[in-house]
């Protein structure tokens, strides 16, 4: 590569980053704007402003966005172990012995071939006569729903990599079929582990229909909180970007520190590296 | 782990004792059914049930008040008569292969790019995964604001460079712009997955093929893109499947107006806004019937990929 | 008669004028609030959703003060407006009981009809004034809005804001002699605010000049357009709904049994008439409007008119009027605005009402909250503050607004509210999207509908079968009074 390939590759890229990068960074300006300054037509507003708080003032005051934070946490972590929990069973069982014969898994992944709409009405039915609306229980086992067909996949994947005679070296030492998953298995598929929980983590995290639907106050998360400021006559984006802000940094963070893991769960263990 | 033990006999064997619990749910025959029942649970609970239920209903007509009426078929015969219903497939499909492939061919280029480690790596990699993390709620807010005509970032932008102001909602264009912000969240997918590939690619292959003297015209058409084969299946089948229930760019932007009413979306309104519960499951069923048909074809052709090149 | 006794009549006839003024003037100034909320037995807390927006912001600041009074904790549920209809619906056909207080925009209150409470009932069993005192707030609210509130005759739920429409003209350039002047000369007639179609065809045609072109004498820096519109795929019904009420037709005319009762919806072939005149004319009047008036919702239209690039908004929600002549005041600084009905003089009407749901667990307590929030106190926190209009019309005339600094804009709006209503009133009870279950449904179905044609989808003969069909098709599924086409 040349020194003229060089250029045109810094500015290929830098284009792409500025692409990506600056409608995110659009938010973070956003939400230290007064409302002149959002709804202007001058350009250089875009960049140069007051800097306000009011926004974040607005959104801590009036608004419970501490506790749907809480909330979201709360639902995401959980719902995100349970469904590794159930996943890796069920991942490992069609990796090494392809139950079912492939129609299992495909069913299982299939899962997210139904449009989530309407699976929402039967479910409200249902969690009404249980109770369970407007409970974070009740939004968690819907969370783990949707997250197990993906979780199921990734790992089968990762499940697959590891080879059989480890196994079965294990099996002739006389080790149960339990403690080979537990011992031997489990350890070696620990990165595959940690990409799943990230993923599932952040689908549940940034979820946000059955949030919606769901949830009033009491177990609201804060994906929907953000949503509501959508009026009819203006949309607030203020509080809307101040929201946003904190909302997305716990996932623009684990991005950073996860990046290796993120990108190897994106090419399923289908690639060695 | 030795809990109760009881002695039978079987003939011609003397005294075997029978397996307590566990050790039958762990036994080599058994185990791997064992550790599927949690998955199996839910499944049957939170999959069976919805699906029951919306099959029941699309031989109804119900707008969940009062009784259902029995209609046989009528739902199904309705759907197929249905231009709007008609019409969203083809919007949807419209979009689908438009963000597969610009999704492909911008991840390809990307990739090509980026296939050698270069410095700043990790930052560009960073940087680049952060369209996929965010909530697509909240992507969709935001660019329905970026593509406003008087206040838009975008336009703002377009305005102080001298150009005309775009109308990106207008009906010829906005299903562009859906499609555009479907592209701009989703191209890091393909870019990294097809980085990876071309990262693992045995390296003698091409090595061989250059001093042989190939063109690299000849050495991406007949050696790249056939070992990258795999990769590419897997990203249009997932992204098929993603694609086809495409709802949330639309929530906060067009809402389904000026002719980009996709799939989900016409689901969504059937459902939830006319309470049509009858023909909203018929759609459901339908919508996933389809789904399925695609997938398991894609399905079937990726593991015989995956199978042959292993 | 002796003077001493004439003395004492005299004393006693001021004291008992005096007595009088006193009790006249107290009951003239006797208007229910905060104050007046009985002790409520019932202290369980109760649930209300509500939009996102300025106004509520304000309320329920004050809403706080009503919890303190009564003991009563009020929970607020913040959702998007666009999806407070799917949101409470479901609760509400799921039997939840969830929501005590629910937020109901007019169009959909013969739907929930089954589900809220006669008000009245309410006011009989929980109000020591009784069904009287309570009719006696409301008389002050207006006849059309009430009416969009009742379903079948009972009141189910009391305003909040409307949305009721208007024309909004460039009143400095009506005024403008130079204009006038041209006017006459090449249309043959005085220039005023439009009061038939023509007029306004008339009118937008002769607004709409090229950049360097004159406008009251001054050279123009920019396309001027004779009208703004909201042509697309969100309040072009509405828009539409104006027109055709106009002429006196509807989407489906309202039949009646003798004793009132509802008989049948009939889509007469005079509707269908009128439809399409109304869409072709409209789309007429396009050609006149700027380009973006083809995806434009009411922000659109207003800031082109605010901005000065519009003299008409045939159409609008006077709710927005001070908003647009804001915005006007700061590109045009001595452009001013003025409001007037709408070609027909029916302008489409609503509010978002309040009213409360049978299954509360707390339905006294309900009760009192949705009165107070239709009070005259917290109405005017609502104008004042929140920026919407009530549908009070004892507040529409409170001096406050009608001071010199306040005239205009807010004054205007005001008094252009109350006119239009007392003229309106006889015809609201027909209107058909407030006598069937199915409006909210139809009116979704037209919002895109009805934005076919102008985008050059369908043409206006296909628009209008297809909105005929599938009204009749919802109606049909929704309603139970038949429904049938002529």
């Amino acid at each position: 590569m040349g020194r003229f390939g060089k250029i045109i590759f810094w500015i290929i890229t830098l284009s792409v980053l500025f692409i990506i990068v600056a409608p995110l960074a659009w938010i973070y300006l956003t939400a230290f704007k007064s409302p002149n300054d959002i709804f202007t037509t001058d350009v250089k507003k875009l960049v140069f402003f007051k800097f306000t708080s009011e926004n974040f003032q607005r959104l801590f005051r009036e608004f419970p966005f501490w506790p749907n934070f809480v909330n979201t946490i709360i639902i995401s972590t959980t719902s995100t172990l349970v469904v590794l929990a159930i996943s890796a069973l069920a991942a490992y069982s069609f990796a090494r012995w392809n139950t079912g014969r492939g129609h299992l898994l495909f069913t299982t992944i299939s899962t997210r071939m139904f449009p989530g709409v309407v699976a929402a009405i039967p479910f409200f039915v249902l969690y009404r006569n249980l109770g369970l609306l407007d409970t974070r229980f009740g939004l968690t086992l819907l969370h783990i729903y949707f997250n197990t067909s993906f979780a199921t996949f990734l790992l089968y994947g990762f499940f697959k990599e590891i080879p059989e005679e480890l196994e079965q070296a294990a099996m002739i030492d006389g080790y149960s079929r339990v403690d080979i998953f537990r011992k031997i298995v489990m350890p070696l598929v620990r990165p595959g582990l940690a990409v799943t929980a990230v993923f599932c983590l952040v689908w549940s995290w940034n979820e946000f229909l059955f949030s919606f639907l769901f949830t009033r106050v009491a177990a609201r998360p804060v994906t929907v909180l953000i949503s509501s400021f959508w009026g009819s006559i203006e949309v607030q984006y203020g509080p809307m970007a101040a929201g946003a802000a904190i909302a997305i940094l716990p996932t623009l963070v684990i991005a950073w520190f996860m990046q290796r893991y993120i990108i190897r769960g994106l090419t399923f263990g289908a690639v060695k590296g | 782990m030795r809990e109760e033990i009881t002695y039978g006999t079987v003939a011609g064997y003397g005294l075997t004792r029978k397996s307590t619990i566990w050790e039958t749910l762990t036994s080599e025959r058994y185990f791997k059914w064992t550790l599927l029942i949690p998955l199996i649970i839910l499944l049957g609970i939170f999959m069976v049930y919805p699906l029951l239920y919306c099959a029941y209903y699309s031989f109804h007509q119900w707008g969940m008040r009062g009784d259902a009426l029995y209609v046989g078929a009528q739902n199904y015969r309705q759907l197929l008569n249905d231009k709007a219903f008609l019409e969203s497939l083809y919007q949807t499909f419209k979009v689908l292969i438009i963000c597969i492939v610009c999704e492909l061919l911008i991840g390809l280029g990307l990739a090509l790019l980026w296939s050698r480690e270069f410095r700043g790596e990790n930052v560009v990699r960073g940087l680049a995964l952060l369209p996929l993390l965010v909530a697509p709620l909240i992507l969709s807010l935001l660019w329905n604001f970026m593509f406003e005509y008087d206040f838009g970032a975008v336009n703002i932008v377009l305005q102080s460079l001298g150009l005309n102001k775009i109308y990106w909602w207008s009906p010829e264009r906005a299903l562009y712009s859906i499609c555009f912000i479907t592209i701009w969240q989703w191209f890091p997918f393909a870019t990294f997955v097809l980085v990876a590939g071309l990262r693992s690619l045995p390296k003698d292959v091409f090595e061989a093929a250059r001093v042989d003297g190939a063109s690299p015209w000849y050495t991406f058409r007949r050696l790249t893109l056939p070992m990258l084969s795999p990769l590419i299946m897997i990203v249009v089948v997932l992204r098929t499947m993603w694609l086809i229930r495409l709802f949330d760019p639309l929530y906060g932007t067009t809402r389904g107006g000026v002719q980009t009413e996709l799939l989900d979306w016409m689901v969504y309104r059937t459902a939830f806004i006319y309470f049509d519960i009858g023909y909203g499951s018929t759609m459901a069923i339908f919508s996933l019937v389809l789904t399925m048909a695609i997938c398991a074809i894609m399905f079937r052709i990726l593991m015989k990929a995956l199978g042959g090149t292993k | 008669m002796k003077r001493n006794e004439i003395r004492w009549i005299i004393g006693i006839a001021m004291v008992v004028v005096f007595s009088f003024g006193l009790v006249f003037s107290g009951f003239a100034q006797e208007k229910f609030g905060l104050k007046n909320i009985p002790e409520i037995k019932n202290k369980k807390a109760i649930n209300m959703m509500v939009e996102t927006g300025a106004a509520w912001d304000k309320v329920i600041e004050y809403i706080k003060q009503f919890e303190t009074a009564t003991g009563v904790k009020v929970n607020i549920e913040r959702v998007a407006s666009p999806v407070v209809y799917s949101k409470e619906n479901v609760e509400l056909m799921a039997g939840t009981g969830y929501y005590d207080v629910v937020y109901v925009e007019t169009s959909w209150t013969c739907e929930w009809s089954d589900y809220l409470f006669n008000l009245e009932e309410l006011a009989a069993q929980y109000d020591p004034n009784g069904v009287a005192g309570f009719q006696e707030d409301i008389q002050n609210i207006s006849p059309v809005l009430l009416r969009c509130g009742q379903a079948y005759g009972e009141q189910k739920v009391l305003p909040f804001y409307t949305y009721h429409m208007g024309m909004f003209i460039r009143q400095d350039v009506y005024d403008d002699p130079t204009e006038q002047a041209n006017f006459k000369a090449k249309y043959g007639y005085d220039l005023k605010p439009p009061a038939t179609e023509k007029e306004l065809y008339d009118q937008a045609e002769f607004f709409t000049r090229k950049k360097g072109e004159l406008l009251k004498g001054q050279p123009l820096e920019h396309d001027l357009y004779g009208v703004a519109m909201m042509a697309g795929a969100y309040q072009i019904n509405d828009e539409i709904s104006c027109r055709i009420w106009g002429k006196g037709g509807d989407y489906a005319t309202v039949v009646r049994n003798e004793d009132g009762s509802l008989k049948e919806f009939v889509i007469t072939a005079k509707d269908k008439e009128i439809l399409k005149e109304a869409l072709t004319e409209y789309k007429n009047l396009l050609k006149f409007a700027p380009a973006g008036c083809l995806t434009a919702n009411f922000d659109f239209a207003c800031a082109q008119q605010g901005e000065g690039y519009a003299i008409i908004q045939p159409h609008q929600f006077a709710s927005l009027f001070t908003w647009t002549a804001d915005l006007l005041k700061q590109h045009v600084p001595d452009g001013r605005l003025g409001v007037y009905p709408t070609i027909g003089g029916q302008p489409y009407t609503g509010a978002w009402s309040l009213g409360v749901a049978k299954a509360s667990k707390n339905p006294e307590a309900a009760y009192w909250l949705v009165r107070y929030i239709s009070s005259y106190e917290l109405q005017k926190v609502l104008m004042k503050e929140g920026g919407q209009f009530s549908a009070r019309m004892d507040l529409l005339l409170d001096p406050e607004f009608h001071t010199p600094e306040t005239e205009y804009p807010l004054g205007l709006t005001c008094s252009y509210l109350v006119d239009v209503w007392k003229n309106q009133a006889p015809y609201v009870d027909n209107y058909w999207y407030f006598n069937t279950r199915a409006g909210g449904k139809v009116y979704e179905m037209q919002m895109n509908a009805l934005h076919k044609p102008m985008a050059d989808q369908v043409t206006i003969d296909e628009c209008v079968q297809e909105v005929v069909a599938k009204t009749i098709e919802l109606t049909s599924k929704f309603d139970t009074v038949p429904i049938r086409e002529e």
